[in-house]
């Protein structure tokens, strides 16, 4: 089982990424409190660890645009979602983790629009 | 001559501090003849400077004297320098209190405007406030939105954690028991190798205790052999609990929710905010706003710079009084002088300063003895007119404010509007009477703010007032025919205005 360097999203899950960073971000001055790609993507993986659910097959080809190194430098999403068992056996653990971010990043689109461009934190967090 | 919807305004006599009270104590006075007096003691000062500078100019002739003398100069100079900056003072009072009057012209009738620019101006401040705190929740919770996903993880592998906690405790349990056995076995083997005598008595211990020995041996080896201790399986559970404890948070995910609390309570109360502004600007939509405010500001920076003038004024006065009691002291200095007792300066000087001092207290004898009159007028006028019989009657205080007086001679702290107008008709004609002055009295909307009953009272009693008395009423004030009906005999005459366009009307005589 051969882990890969890199992860990301489908091309529309990344799309759907940059519009909800553009319209958080657009309600703070303080650029200091910015939220980044990374951020939404690791609470999309640990809001699927969540849910306990093995996620499905992501249908597109994703762009690989993250590190998993960078993404993950203490290896902590890696531990958790072993320790989930989401995974076949021999599955390499960081696909399972791209896939729960896709999962994740699309449900947040999805109460984003319901929720009229705002994220209900509250709603998904607790 | 007064309009009866302005007698209210008379309630500024009460408020003895006050500009208006001022004025109009100043304007009383005046009918009532103080200022003759006031005057003659004004003139009396004039004459007393003149005295003392004819005696100062005598006492420069004697050489004792000569430094009282010149100290009495100083001292007149200083006076003279006093008097013209207190007039200085004086004049810019007038005009700066010229302005404040003219801006409480203009902002006459302004007053509910402006409570609801105050009022929209707390408003804003108040959704400020809200949007600068909405900024700062969500700013906070970006901030925790950043490690939040450690927090989820670590919520979510806490009950894995448990699991495998578990599972390694018991993997600990069989290796402890497993250990224990192997304990015993080795104990009771040892027993019987190395103990073939018995420890106590010393005598060989028979093959028939021996087999029990041997049995639980069996036993526990057959119990050992069902314990599987898995090193390797332990090792890696402990591996996996720790790399899994190192999963910390900082229980974002409650901040954050305490935040996205804090948010949605002040947007509610800034919806609440947006939609009061929202009324409050519909009902002054078209009014100069901005106008009023500028001329608000205006009046509390001229009422700032006369509380200085006053403070001034004050300080002026008290310098004038020092200086003439120096000048005083000095006049009876020389006066005491052996060469210039019954110097005819002397004389004069001492007679004038005995003069102002009759005057000075004649004004006050004048005005507590006006005071007195009005009182007692006002309140035999007031018990005529008012309706309520319980009450004792008027007290009057310095600025010729009239206060109601309860059966137990206690002021009464709060009047109605009726009553205000039955106090202030009292005081008219206190005042008329203490006067001596007994002129015609021409009345506009007397009777306005008037029950039946006291309107009945005021009617009954307005021949009393005057030998000739004009009411000015409008239509509805008064009913010709039933309020005037006790006091028809001594109505002279009675006009009416017609109207006859917008622009022209014409007084008909009615018959």
């Amino acid at each position: 089982m051969e882990e890969p360097q890199r992860i990301g999203l489908s091309k529309e899950a990344n799309s759907y990424l940059d519009e909800m960073l553009d319209a958080i971000n657009s309600e703070v001055d303080s650029s200091n409190e910015k939220l980044i790609k990374f951020d939404l993507y690791r609470l999309a993986v640990a809001i699927g660890v969540k849910k306990n659910k093995r996620p499905p097959a992501i249908k597109d080809n994703t762009e690989s645009s993250f590190r998993v190194g960078e993404l993950d430098p203490d290896r902590a999403l890696y531990i958790a979602v072993e320790a989930a068992d989401l995974h076949e056996q021999e599955e390499p653990i960081y696909r399972i983790v791209e896939r729960l971010a896709e999962q994740g990043i699309r449900d947040f689109y999805k109460a984003y629009r319901d929720n009229m461009g705002r994220i209900p934190w509250n709603k998904i967090l607790v | 001559m007064f309009d009866g919807e302005l007698l209210q305004e008379y309630e500024n006599l009460l408020i003895e501090e006050s500009e208006q009270g001022k004025k109009i104590k100043e304007h009383i006075e005046s009918v009532l003849g103080v200022p003759a007096l006031v005057h003659a003691r004004d003139e009396l000062k004039v004459l007393l400077k003149d005295a003392r500078n004819i005696q100062r100019k005598d006492a420069q002739k004697s050489d004792d004297l000569k430094s009282f003398a010149q100290d009495q100069k100083i001292l007149q100079v200083k006076l003279d320098s006093l008097e013209s900056d207190l007039n200085d003072l004086k004049e810019q009072k007038e005009d700066v209190q010229e302005k404040v009057d003219e801006i409480d012209d203009y902002l006459k009738g302004t007053d509910a405007v402006q409570a609801k620019k105050i009022e929209i101006e707390r408003l804003n401040t108040q959704m400020e406030n809200h949007e600068a705190r909405i900024v700062e929740h969500q700013e906070e919770v970006q901030k925790l939105l950043k490690t939040a996903w450690k927090d989820v993880l670590a919520n979510s592998v806490q009950y894995i954690v448990e699991d495998l906690k578990n599972q390694r405790n018991a993997q600990q349990k069989e290796l402890q028991e497993s250990v224990r056995l192997h304990s015993k076995i080795d104990s009771l083997r040892a027993s019987l190798i190395d103990n073939q005598v018995c420890e106590t008595c010393g005598q060989d211990i028979p093959e028939s205790m021996k087999q029990p020995l041997r049995d639980e041996m069996d036993e526990l080896e057959a119990i050992k052999a069902n314990y599987n201790v898995d090193f390797e399986k332990m090792a890696e559970l402990t591996k996996r609990i720790e790399d899994l404890d190192l999963i910390r948070s900082e229980g974002e995910v409650n901040r954050i929710s305490t935040h996205v609390d804090s948010i949605s309570r002040h947007k509610v109360e800034l919806t609440t905010v947006e939609n009061e502004l929202d009324d409050l600007e519909e009902e002054i939509r078209g009014v100069d706003t901005d106008e009023i405010m500028r001329q608000r500001e205006n009046k509390q920076r001229y009422e700032r710079h006369l509380a200085r003038i006053n403070a001034d004024i004050e300080d002026a006065e008290n310098g004038v009084e020092l200086n003439n009691q120096k000048q005083k002291r000095i006049s009876k200095l020389i006066a005491q002088s052996q060469g210039e007792r019954g110097l005819l300066s002397t004389k004069r000087v001492e007679r004038l300063e005995l003069l102002e001092t009759v005057f000075g207290e004649g004004i006050s004898h004048l005005r507590n003895s006006l005071r007195g009159d009005v009182q007692s007028y006002a309140t035999q006028t007031f018990k005529r007119l008012t309706t309520e019989k319980t009450y004792s009657g008027l007290q009057i205080n310095q600025s010729y404010g009239l206060s109601i007086l309860d059966q137990e001679g206690r002021v009464l702290s709060e009047r109605s509007a009726g009553a205000e107008q039955v106090v202030a008709l009292a005081l008219i004609d206190g005042l008329n009477k203490t006067s001596g002055k007994n002129g015609p009295i021409i009345m506009d909307t007397p009777l306005g703010r008037l029950d039946p009953k006291h309107r009945k009272n005021i009617l009954q009693y307005l021949p009393d007032m005057s030998e000739q008395v004009v009411l000015l009423v409008h239509e509805g004030e008064i009913d010709s025919q039933r309020d005037t009906k006790t006091i028809a005999s001594r109505i002279g005459a009675r006009y009416e205005i017609k109207r006859i366009s917008a622009t022209q009307s014409r007084i008909e005589k009615v018959v």
